[in-house]
């Protein structure tokens, strides 16, 4: 009398290349990583991606970032942080630098920014710039930041800045 | 193994009620973002297309506003953009289908607030208009104000939101290119 070995089929490669050799096991992977990645793009961190010029050199047109939300949980906008600034929503978001601080006076002097008066060492701009104009009511207030690029080659008109209401700065944006 | 299956097929029956009773009795909210959903997607264009279609597409676009509205727009180059009337809305459309080859307009996030009556609304929103071939990009914040005429939410004031304060301003440059 002859048995023959019990043969158990084993999954194929493909089978095995695609949800792995224990499915549930997969299922459960790929339940986590969804979660996880839903809820650090909620609640920790946005990737945006750079239109335009005004923040050359730093950053280019057409590069991917993370905005970080909690930042500025324990503590506010820092002067030379790059930050995001709100619109209406988040699908579109302005990305400056904080160079006014709330309660400063700020002006443009022979293309050096003055902050009461004095100016600011700023080594992230590499352009040259010829900007001179004092801004609408020059003083910020009590939860305003004054954000610009830091490409000021072109007219200070053709350059979205001003100053920021502290509410519409989303979080700091990652280098 | 019945009692689920039963369980299940009333739940999916409710879920359908429940879309197409807000599909066809949608909340003012809704209704507002699906008109402005419809003015972004008549304003935008791949092709300037034949007259008719174009008279046809800018009429379209003209019924979604009343037919005396106050739009004033002061977009980041310094541009303004006014109009008065559903005329003039029609013919800078047809204007900007004359000069530039495609348009796109997106009216992102839009913040709703209905009025007390429920006929009104304000919304805040993120415009952003581009002509593709051109590589032109445009993006300011503005606020619409809708009634509510016989049914469809109309717009009938267009304003600019200033998203940052205290930018330089120079002398206005007036180069109507779109309202």
């Amino acid at each position: 009398m002859q048995t023959e070995p019990c043969q158990t089929r084993q999954p194929s490669w493909l089978r095995t290349i695609l949800i792995g050799r224990n499915p549930r096991r997969t299922l459960i992977r790929i339940v986590v990583i969804v979660v996880t990645c839903f809820l650090l793009r909620a609640f920790v961190v946005i990737p945006i991606r750079v239109s335009g010029p005004s923040m050359l050199p730093t950053y280019r047109a057409g590069s991917v970032n993370f905005v970080n939300r909690l930042a500025y949980l324990r503590q506010e906008p820092q002067r030379g942080d790059v930050v995001a600034i709100r619109l209406a929503g988040e699908s579109v978001m302005f990305m400056k630098r904080v160079i006014g601080l709330p309660g400063e006076t700020v002006s443009f002097s022979r293309g050096r920014f003055l902050i009461n008066g004095r100016p600011l060492d700023e080594p992230y701009v590499k352009f040259a710039c010829h900007w001179d104009f004092v801004p609408d009511s020059s003083k910020l207030s009590d939860d305003e930041y004054y954000v610009v690029g830091d490409n000021r080659t072109m007219p200070p008109t053709d350059h979205t800045q001003g100053g920021a209401k502290r509410e519409r700065i989303v979080g700091k944006v990652l280098r | 193994m019945k009692l689920a299956r039963n369980l299940i097929l009333i739940g999916l029956l409710v879920a359908l009620s429940v879309w197409l009773w807000r599909y066809f009795h949608p909340s003012p909210q809704d209704a507002i973002r699906r008109r402005l959903a419809d003015v972004a997607r008549t304003a935008s264009y791949t092709e300037p297309g034949g007259l008719f279609a174009r008279a046809a597409k800018a009429q379209k676009l003209a019924s979604y506003f009343a037919p005396e509205i106050a739009v004033r727009i002061d977009l980041p180059d310094q541009t303004r953009h006014e109009a008065a009337s559903r005329d003039e809305i029609m013919q800078r459309m047809l204007a900007l289908r004359t000069f530039s080859r495609s348009f796109k307009l997106e009216l992102l996030d839009p913040n709703i607030t209905v009025g007390a009556d429920g006929k009104s609304a304000s919304v805040d929103l993120t415009l952003r208009a581009e002509t593709p071939a051109d590589q032109y990009q445009i993006v300011q914040e503005i606020k619409c104000t809708l009634r509510q005429i016989d049914g469809e939410w109309i717009i009938i004031r267009v304003e600019t939101i200033r998203t940052l304060n205290r930018a330089p301003s120079p002398p206005r440059r007036g180069t109507p290119a779109l309202a």
